[in-house]
C-alpha cells in the first residue's frame, strides 16, 4: 500500500510535468492553402515559402523556446474543402490561429469559423486582402499580410501609367481573367484611369479555358490601345502579350505581379512588358534572398527564392506574433498579439507589416516596377517604391 | 483578314484536339473524359523532352508523339479493356478517374508551376504579314500544316489500308468484326493510341503558344463541342465542327462581350444537337459497346 501510494504520489507530478511540457513545447497554427488544383500556381509558392521559413525556425529552436506546429491542409482553391479544413483546424486541432493562402471564394467559411471560435485568421502570401481588414474598423479576427491588395494595386498602377504617359494620355486596354476578384481589380483601374483622362480601348475578361489569345489581342490592336493594364495571374498576361507581339502591336503592357512574376519576366524577356509587384524581385541583391535560397535548398522547396519570398514574409509575421504572445498563448492572446505585429521584412516589402487595433492590413502599400532590359540581358527596376497609403 | 487567320489557326487546334474524342467513340463507344488530361500529359512529355534535349524540337516532338501513342494504348489496355461488356456509363466514369489520376501525377512530377515551353525553342516565333495586312506567326503556320498532314494521313489510313478497313469494320459493327476474325481489342487500342497521338500534337502547339500547367486539361476538354457538332462517329466531321466553333469564338471575342467566348460554342452545340442530335456529319446509330 505504501509502495503503491508512493508510486502514485511520484507519478502524478511527473505526469503533470510531462503533459505541461508537451503543451508548452509547441504552438499550433493551421493553414488551409491551394497547394494543388487549378489555381495552385498562384498559391503553392507562398505556401512553400512559409513552410520553409517555419521549418528553419523550428530547427533553430522555435519561438520562445517552443516549436511551431503547422497543420497544413490543401483546399485546392475550393470553398467546400475550405469549410472542412476550417472546422477541422478550430474544432479538432484546436489551433490558436489560422492562415489562408487561397482563392477569395474560400474566405467566407474560414472567416465564419474564426468569428465563431474567436480564432484569428490571417491572409498571407498571395491571398488577396479582403475588405474586412481595412481601417478604420477591421473585423477583429481577420488580418492580412499578403502582397495582393486590389484597391492599392489599382491606385499604384494608374499612378505609374500617368507618370509614364505624361500629359498625353493614350488609349488604355484593360485585361482581366474571368474570375470575380480579377474583374473587380480591373473595374477599379478603369474607374481611376478614366478619372485621369484615359480613353478605354477594349476591356476583356478572358475565360479560364482560352485556347488562343489572338482573337482578344486583335480586339485591343484594332481599338488602338497604347497601354494595356492587367490585373490577373501573370501567366495569362504572358500569353496575351505574346499574341499582341505576334500581331506587331507596339504598345506597352503593365501587369500586376503574381508570386512567379520574376521568373516569368526573365523567361519572357520582353522590354515592353512592365511588371508591378508590391515586393522586391531577387534581381536586386538583398541579403534576405540568399537566406531564402539557402533555406529553400535545405528544406526541399520546389520553387526559387523569387517565388518563396512572399510566403517567407508570412512566416516572419507568424514568428513576430508568437514572440509577442509569449510562452503561454491561446487564441485570444494570439489575436491580441497580432494587433501589435510590426515586422521589418528586410526589404522584401517597401515598409513594415504593422498591424494595429484599427488597421489589420498595414499603414502603407509599396510598389516597384520591373521590366526586361535587352542591353543588360536581365530584369531591371524601372520605378522604385510607389507608396500608397492604406485608408 | 486577321479574323480569317485567327479562325483558321483556332480551327486547326480544335480539330486536332477533337479528333481524339471521335476516334475513341467510334472504336469503343466511350466518351473519353480523360482526353483533356491526356493532352496535358502529352504537353508535359514534350516539355520534358525539350528540357532534356536542350531545345531539340524535332526530337522532342517525335518522342512526345511516340510516348503519347503508347500512353493511349496503355490507358486502353489497363483501364478500359478490363471493363469490356460493362455499361458505357461505368466506362465513362473510369475515364473521369483516369483523368484525375493523370492530373495528380502531373502535379506531383512537374508541380503546379506554369511553364512556357516557347522559351525553350531554339528559334523565335516570328511574325509574317500577309498582303491584306493580316499577321500570323511561324507556330501558327506550323499548327495549320500539322493539322492538314494529320488529317490527310488519317484519311489515307482509314480508306487505303487494311488496318483502316478493320478500324471501320469495328466502328460499324464490332460483333460482326470480331466474328470475322478481327482482333477488335488490338484495333480499339490502336484508336486510343491515335487519339492520344493527336492530343499530344495539339498540346505541342497549344503549350508553345499559350502555356502549360496541370489545369491545361480544361482546354482539351473544350474540344468536345466541335466533336459533337461534327458528329461523334465522323472522323472528318470534326473539321466543320472545329471551324464552326472557331468562327463563333473569334467573332464573340471581337464583337461581343469576351465572356461569350466561353458560352457561345455551347449555344451553337445545343442548336446543332436540336437540329441533328447525331451531329452535322454523324449518322444515326444503335449503340452497341464491346
Amino acid at each position: 500500500m505504501t509502495i503503491r501510494r508512493s508510486i502514485t504520489a511520484a507519478a502524478i507530478p511527473a505526469l503533470a510535468l510531462t503533459t505541461g511540457a508537451a503543451l508548452a513545447q509547441e504552438y499550433k497554427i493551421g493553414v488551409s492553402a491551394a497547394i494543388t488544383g487549378p489555381v495552385a500556381s498562384t498559391y503553392a509558392p507562398a505556401y512553400e515559402g512559409m513552410k520553409v521559413y517555419i521549418d528553419r525556425l523550428n530547427e533553430r529552436g522555435g519561438v520562445n523556446g517552443q516549436q511551431v506546429k503547422m497543420v497544413y491542409l490543401d483546399n485546392r482553391g475550393a470553398p467546400p474543402r475550405a469549410v472542412a479544413d476550417s472546422k477541422r483546424l478550430v474544432d479538432e486541432e484546436k489551433v490558436i490561429g489560422m492562415v489562408n493562402i487561397s482563392t477569395s471564394a474560400t474566405y467566407a467559411p474560414m472567416a465564419a469559423d474564426a468569428t465563431r471560435t474567436k480564432t484569428p485568421l490571417m491572409f498571407l502570401g498571395s491571398a488577396v486582402c479582403p475588405a474586412e481588414v481595412y481601417p478604420p474598423k477591421p473585423d477583429p479576427y481577420q488580418f492580412c499580410g499578403s502582397f495582393n491588395m486590389i484597391v492599392e494595386d489599382g491606385k499604384a498602377m494608374v499612378q505609374y501609367l500617368n507618370e509614364s504617359s505624361g500629359a498625353k494620355k493614350g488609349k488604355l486596354g484593360l485585361m482581366a481573367m474571368d474570375i470575380p476578384v480579377s474583374r473587380q481589380g480591373v473595374d477599379l483601374i478603369e474607374k481611376l484611369a478614366m478619372q485621369s483622362g484615359y480613353e478605354i480601348a477594349g476591356k476583356t475578361a478572358v475565360p479560364l479555358t482560352t485556347a488562343d489569345f489572338t482573337p482578344f489581342a486583335t480586339r485591343y490592336k484594332d481599338a488602338g490601345a497604347t497601354w494595356i493594364a492587367h490585373w490577373a495571374p501573370l501567366t495569362v498576361g504572358v500569353a496575351m502579350f505574346s499574341s499582341l507581339t505576334k500581331l506587331n502591336w507596339a504598345g506597352n503592357y503593365l501587369a500586376i505581379a503574381s508570386p512567379t512574376a520574376e521568373a516569368d519576366t526573365i523567361k519572357f524577356a520582353q522590354p515592353n512588358f512592365h511588371v508591378m509587384p508590391s515586393y522586391t524581385f531577387t534581381a536586386e541583391p538583398l541579403p534576405v534572398f540568399k537566406e531564402i535560397a539557402d533555406a529553400g535548398k535545405k528544406y526541399g522547396a520546389t520553387y526559387g527564392a523569387d517565388s518563396l519570398s512572399l510566403g517567407w514574409v508570412g512566416g516572419m509575421i507568424i514568428e513576430d506574433a508568437l514572440k509577442r504572445c509569449g510562452r503561454s498563448c491561446n487564441s485570444e492572446q494570439f489575436r491580441n498579439a497580432l494587433e501589435t505585429v510590426n515586422v521589418d521584412t528586410q526589404g522584401i516589402y517597401g515598409g513594415p507589416v504593422d498591424w494595429t487595433k484599427s488597421n489589420h492590413m498595414r499603414s502603407t502599400a509599396h510598389y516597384k516596377v520591373y521590366r526586361w532590359d535587352n542591353a543588360q540581358k536581365k530584369v531591371v527596376r524601372v520605378r522604385d517604391w510607389i507608396s500608397v497609403p492604406i485608408q | 483578314m486577321q479574323l480569317v487567320v485567327n479562325i483558321l489557326v483556332l480551327t486547326a487546334l480544335y480539330a486536332l484536339m477533337a479528333e481524339g474524342f471521335v476516334l475513341i467513340y467510334r472504336a469503343s463507344k466511350v466518351f473519353n473524359l480523360a482526353h483533356g488530361d491526356m493532352m496535358m500529359l502529352g504537353g508535359y512529355i514534350f516539355f520534358t523532352c525539350l528540357v532534356a534535349t536542350k531545345g531539340g524540337v524535332s526530337a522532342s516532338i517525335f518522342l512526345a508523339l511516340g510516348a503519347g501513342f503508347f500512353i493511349g494504348v496503355a490507358v486502353y489496355l489497363m483501364g478500359i479493356r478490363p471493363l469490356a461488356g460493362y455499361p458505357a456509363a461505368s466506362v465513362v466514369l473510369v475515364t473521369v478517374a483516369i483523368g484525375i489520376l493523370i492530373r495528380s501525377v502531373a502535379t506531383l512530377i512537374w508541380t503546379a508551376q506554369v511553364q512556357h515551353p516557347v522559351h525553350l525553342l531554339p528559334f523565335k516565333d516570328t511574325s509574317h504579314t500577309l498582303p491584306g495586312g493580316a499577321v500570323f506567326s511561324t507556330l501558327d503556320l506550323a499548327s495549320l500544316v500539322a493539322a492538314v498532314v494529320f488529317f490527310i494521313a488519317l484519311v489515307l489510313l482509314l480508306q487505303r489500308t487494311a488496318l483502316g478497313t478493320r478500324m471501320r469494320a469495328v466502328a460499324e459493327n464490332p460483333r460482326l468484326a470480331a466474328n470475322s476474325g478481327i482482333n477488335i481489342h488490338r484495333v480499339i487500342a490502336l484508336s486510343w493510341g491515335l487519339s492520344c497521338f493527336g492530343a499530344t500534337l495539339a498540346a505541342v502547339f497549344y503549350t508553345t503558344r499559350v502555356n502549360l500547367e496541370p489545369d491545361s486539361w480544361l482546354v482539351g476538354l473544350r474540344a468536345f463541342a466541335p466533336a459533337l457538332i461534327g458528329g461523334m462517329n465522323s472522323p472528318l466531321g470534326v473539321l466543320p465542327g472545329a471551324l464552326i466553333v472557331a468562327i463563333v469564338e473569334v467573332l464573340a471575342a471581337q464583337y461581343l462581350d469576351p465572356i461569350m467566348v466561353n458560352s457561345a460554342p455551347f449555344i451553337v452545340l445545343l442548336v446543332a444537337l436540336w437540329v441533328r442530335p447525331w451531329g452535322l456529319f454523324g449518322t444515326r446509330e444503335e449503340v452497341v459497346r464491346v
